[in-house]
């Protein structure tokens, strides 16, 4: 923030005017283009407008007491916090004579090294007092450090000095020892508190307003680093102090550490250092670097700078973001800077749990240590970022801390929280790229660094030129948002791991002391399958640095998920690349091997597979094709198709062409005969129909008749096979005769011939007609036939009774005889078909009544009504016409020619009719039979 | 023209119309069929509703009006009448719920009483109208003269092999039995053979009733 020099207001950096009264801000608190002119805000590095590189016009513009004149490239040293308080404003320090001697190495960075070569010796446990005994050379603090390692306890014996929020450990750097640049950030510690230096404000214009940034919020961070801390916290808290034996990580968890770890390809193996090592080495001391070539370090980009290993790193000045190079600068070792917990800040307090146990050693490792060492509680989670806390989230609930720290920043304390939250697991089940990352870290401390000619310490005034160009990110994370953790050492040969990184794998290298392992996140864990064992123990297989990859953005960090895959097709290249930088292969864990494919199987399936044709999978590929697999299970597979012929397919389909045939009436099929045949049918038709109207007309034209034909009055007796003549004549005229007229119209013409014969006898005998019928229309034509009779006969009423059209036909008859049974003396049926005569002689028979029954029936029922005749139970039997006339005849009833001449010519012409067509017929008959030989004969002779 | 001969000179067109027919089938002979059994539908339903309902039963139940005034002798005979009529009334009236399927059953009574009472005459009509008298005269068949003996012998094996001739066997070829199915299906033929016989006279005896009833109305035209 900028302050308004005339009204005090806050305004954002780089604001021009003020917001409050319009005031013109100090141009200071832009970085101010040098081609352009524009004011850019002081997170730029390039312009806004014309995209000119900032910092250098940022380095030239920073006030620096004493520019230094232009150095070589300086391996950059092992990256410590410099970050201060968030918001305190610290003031620079003056840059330490010490500091400006380049070729000399700080003390502790040289027992560092002279440990870390003798922890590469796993018989060499002489390292912890090589290292007690060089503390000489080491800053005063470091050497406190070491002693309060084996001397908790350990109490400053001066009062500190009051320095306000200035972190312990830039109290604690506060040394004559102290590289300038370190000076330079402890005086600006101690200005900012009651203790101000005159070099605070000198530099107040470079230092201030940078490092016054306050700290970033985390959802400001780019996204990469997001990603990066995401993975990062996981990282340091799965770092190991001591190399691991190759383990079954897999290959990508193995790139990715590869990745991670080895910034620089050329870097020299280093040997691992053990636990016994580490022990010997005081805490928050074990992040020297390895040495790397510079030309490679310098295409480093400064996220891979700040994130890789801090020994790996030999940047360009220009290159490196001034933070990361006070970062690299040794921590001031001010022994007589013991400054009271009460006055650091809070979040630095916060990191200092263990400040009671050692006073003199900076907070930020205390606090670093406190999770791996399982002892402190995690702090409040209020101010913990969204990702730290989903991180943290994966973890069990921390335990409290007894010093909580509620200032800790919140990365950090997610950091923690994720740290303490991971039980102790032996180190054996820290993936490879943790135990490589780790293990590089402290594989360069333990490397044992000799110092270079062109090894320098940072100077001041380049310091401050390196620090103008740290982007704004940087910059905050620097400040606010990564605290400062460790004491950077006076200056190691080249380091640009960020102090948090570098840091957090130091102190849980430490930590390994006492706790052999880091246990695997559960993130990690979750990755693995079911029932699959935790990774096993991995070996620091890395013991060079690798060169980070090219870009901004690591690609292990933008996508670790691809970064595996890469590793996992190119596997003989990325082992022989692996096995060139001196990296044994990991051994992958069963789990993980069981995924991997085959060379078969990949080949199989990048084969394309071809979809189903048919069937209900139509259009899918890789369906599995369940024949195969029922013929497996079943055998051979069953006979599905019946053998089928092609009758019975002929008879399938026309029983289906009959199921599916509309309901409708079938169509008669007529067999028109031809044309020829049709005319002579037809004329057949007439002919027969001319014969016969003729031979009926014939007599009718003929009145004398024909003499070959018989005459009705001398018929034979034989027309009559039962006579009812006795049971006519039995009768008298109290006797009452039963007529049933049970014939219709239609057979009228014949049915009255006989019905006139037996009612003129019977009014003759003057007998009581009654007159039923079993057909409805019998009963007029009884009348007709009775009043026909009246044409010369008057009769009285009571001799004709018409009892009507009784139903029921058999029971009518039974329910006729049973009422008028008694009553009667003789029943006449005159019946056109075979059943009424049936029904009568039945129930006449059945009723045992006793009368006789006279049957006058058509020459149509004759054939089926005459056994009853002959049985017997027919007294008298007339069929027909010539029956009729043959009874009149023999009752004697015909008229006379005298009498009637007409009834009698009537009756010869109906007779002489009858005779006729029959005989016609007959001889049609005769000659049918006779042509259809006389055919059937020539066809078959032909 | 009296109305006989209006009636003999309709009667003897209608008979054109139908002995159109011999020339295919046409409109007249469908008229006149129409006419004839329309007529026949008409007249039956007049003379079931006269004959049978209105003195069936109708009349027999007004008969209970004046049964009072009829002679004691009679009174029960009038309630007789009357209560057969009823229950013929009540069964006839159940009959009318066979117009509509839901309630059909209940017509059921009617229809089952009718058909028991018709199945029990018949049957016994048929075994004591029937089977018994023709088998006694088979069994009387008088062998008195050469000429019955013959003929009786001929109607009994035509009788039996006829029957023979109906069971439902298989035929053998060259067995007894096929010897007795020809020979009786010999007799069928020849009782087929003599009813179409008869039934030709009798169409032929109609044909010149008919014919003649044409020559009259004509003759009636003509005077």
């Amino acid at each position: 923030m900028v302050y308004c020099s005339s009204c005090g207001t806050a305004n954002r950096d780089g604001s021009r005017f003020c917001n409050e009264c319009s005031a013109k801000l100090p141009s200071s608190t832009g970085v101010r283009c040098s081609k352009c002119g524009t004011a850019n805000p002081l997170a730029n590095v390039f312009c806004d407008k014309c995209g000119t590189r900032l910092v250098p016009a940022l380095a030239e513009d920073a006030s620096m007491p004493e520019p230094e004149p232009p150095v070589a490239p300086i391996k950059k040293g092992l990256s410590l916090p410099t970050k201060p308080a968030a918001t305190g404003s610290m003031t620079p320090i003056e840059p330490s004579p010490a500091a400006s001697q380049p070729e000399r190495a700080p003390d502790w960075l040289s027992q560092l090294r002279t440990a870390s070569a003798s922890a590469s010796d796993e018989e060499n446990e002489a390292a912890v007092p090589s290292n007690q005994s060089d503390g000489t050379q080491s800053p005063d603090w470091l050497a406190r450090l070491s002693n309060s390692t084996s001397v908790p306890a350990a109490v400053p014996e001066k009062p500190a000095t009051p320095v306000g929020d200035m972190p312990d450990w830039t109290r604690d750097t506060a040394s004559e020892d102290q590289p300038e640049w370190l000076q330079r950030i402890a005086g600006y510690s101690s200005a900012e508190g009651k203790d101000q230096s005159p070099a605070a404000t000198s530099a107040e214009d470079t230092l201030i307003a940078p490092q016054s940034q306050p700290a970033a919020p985390v959802d400001e961070l780019p996204d990469w680093l997001s990603n990066l801390g995401v993975v990062a916290p996981s990282q340091l808290d799965r770092s190991e102090p001591e190399p691991a034996a190759p383990a079954d990580v897999p290959d990508w968890l193995s790139n990715l550490g590869v990745v991670a770890s080895t910034p620089t390809p050329g870097a020299t193996p280093a040997p691992a250092a053990t636990p016994k090592d580490q022990t010997a080495q005081p805490r928050g001391t074990r992040a020297p670097s390895v040495s790397t070539p510079p030309q490679e370090a310098a295409e480093e980009p400064d996220w891979a700078a700040a994130t890789s290993l801090p020994g790996a790193q030999s940047a360009a000045s220009e290159d490196v973001p001034a933070w990361l190079r006070d970062m690299s600068a040794p921590p001031l070792t001010d022994e007589t800077a013991t400054p009271e917990p009460t006055e650091a800040p809070d979040w630095l307090k916060n990191l200092g749990p263990t400040a009671a146990v050692a006073r003199d050693e900076p907070d930020w490792p205390s606090a670093i240590d406190v999770p791996s060492e399982s002892q402190a509680a995690q702090p409040a989670e209020a101010e913990v970022p969204d990702w730290l806390k989903n991180l943290g989230a994966a973890a069990p609930p921390p335990v409290a801390e007894p010093t909580a720290s509620e200032n800790m920043p919140d990365w950090l304390r997610g950091m923690r929280a994720s740290a303490d939250a991971q039980p102790v697991a032996p180190e054996a089940e820290a993936p490879d790229w943790l135990n490589d990352l780790g293990s590089s870290t402290l594989a360069a401390a333990a490397q044992p660094v000799a110092p270079k000619e062109e090894e320098k310490p940072a100077v001041p005034g380049q310091e401050s030129a390196e620090e103008a160009a740290i982007p704004d990110w940087l910059r905050e994370l620097s400040s606010g948002t990564l605290p400062s953790i460790q004491p950077a050492a006076p200056e190691v040969e080249s380091s640009a791991l960020p102090d948090w990184l570098s840091d957090a794998a130091a102190p849980q290298a430490k930590d390994a002391q006492a706790e052999p392992a880091i246990a695997i996140p559960d993130w990690l864990n979750e990755l693995a399958p079911a029932g699959t064992p935790a990774v096993p123990p991995t070996a620091a297989r890395v013991e060079a640095a690798q060169p980070a990859p090219a870009g901004e953005l690591p690609e292990w960090a933008r996508n670790l998920g691809k970064s595996a895959v890469p590793a996992r097709t190119g596997k003989d290249e990325t082992l022989a690349a692996v096995a060139s930088a001196g990296l044994t292969q990991a051994e992958i864990p069963a789990w993980l091997e069981a995924l991997r494919p085959t060379e078969g199987e990949t080949a199989e399936a990048a084969e394309p597979q071809e979809a189903e044709k048919e069937g209900v999978f139509a259009g899918i590929s890789q369906v599995l094709p369940p024949a195969a697999i029922m013929g497996e299970v079943q055998g051979a597979p069953a006979k599905l198709f019946i053998e089928t012929r092609a009758e019975d397919l002929a008879r399938a389909g026309i029983f289906q062409e009959l199921l599916t045939r509309a309901t409708s009436a079938p169509t008669p099929i007529v067999a028109l005969p031809k044309r020829g045949a049709r005319i002579r049918q037809r004329a057949l038709q007439w002919c027969i129909a001319v014969l016969l109207i003729g031979a009926i007309l014939v007599p009718s034209i003929l009145p004398q008749g024909l003499g070959f034909l018989p005459k009705a009055d001398n018929l034979p007796e034989t027309l009559l096979p039962k006579s009812p003549l006795k049971q006519m004549t039995s009768l008298t005229s109290k006797s009452t005769v039963l007529v049933v007229f049970d014939y219709d119209p239609l057979q009228a013409g014949e049915l009255d011939q006989i019905a006139e014969v037996f009612l003129r006898q019977l009014r003759k005998q003057n007998v009581t007609v009654k007159v039923a019928s079993l057909n409805p229309l019998g009963p007029a034509l009884a009348d007709r036939a009775w009043h026909k009779l009246d044409a010369g006969y008057q009769s009285s009423d009571q001799q004709f009774i018409n009892l009507g059209y009784i139903p029921g036909q058999s029971i009518g008859a039974q329910n006729l005889l049973d009422q008028y049974g008694a009553q009667i003396d003789l029943v006449i049926d005159l019946a056109a078909s075979p059943d009424s005569v049936r029904w009568w002689a039945e129930q006449v028979a059945v009723t045992q009544i006793n009368k006789p029954l006279i049957v006058g029936v058509s020459a149509a029922a004759q054939t089926l009504t005459l056994p009853y005749a002959d049985s017997g139970q027919i007294k008298g039997f007339v069929s027909g016409v010539v029956g009729a006339l043959a009874y009149a005849k023999q009752a004697n009833l015909l008229p006379n020619v005298s009498s009637n001449e007409k009834q009698v010519v009537q009756n010869q012409v109906h007779l002489d009719a009858q005779n006729l067509a029959q005989w016609l017929l007959a001889i049609l008959i005769g000659v049918g039979i006779i042509s259809g030989v006389v055919s059937r004969t020539g066809r078959r002779s032909s | 023209m009296t109305p006989d001969q209006i009636g003999v000179i309709v009667g003897a067109v209608f008979t054109l119309f139908i002995l159109s027919y011999l020339i295919g089938d046409n409109f007249l002979y469908r008229f006149a069929t129409h006419i004839l059994v329309g007529a026949g539908a008409g007249y039956i339903v007049a003379v079931v509703v006269v004959n049978v309902f209105g003195s069936l039963v109708v009349q027999p139940v007004l008969a209970l009006q004046t049964a009072g005034s009829a002679s004691p002798q009679q009174q029960p005979v009038i309630v007789a009448n009357a209560i057969v009529a009823g229950i013929g009334l009540l069964l006839g009236i159940l009959l009318l719920f066979k117009l509509r399927p839901r309630w059909a059953f209940v017509g059921n009574t009617s229809v089952g009483y009718l058909i028991g009472v018709g199945a029990a005459v018949a049957l016994g009509g048929a075994l004591f109208g029937t089977l018994a008298p023709q088998i006694e005269a088979t069994a009387r068949a008088s062998v008195t003269s050469t000429t019955d003996s013959v003929l009786t012998v001929i109607i009994l094996v035509g009788t039996l092999f006829t029957l023979v001739s109906f069971g439902f066997y298989r035929s053998a070829r060259g067995g007894i039995f096929s010897g007795i199915n020809a020979i009786g299906r010999f007799f069928l033929s020849i009782a087929l053979g003599a009813t179409f016989a008869l039934v030709y006279v009798a169409s032929v005896s109609l044909l010149i009733e008919r014919t003649q009833a044409v020559v009259d109305a004509l003759r009636l035209i003509v005077k």
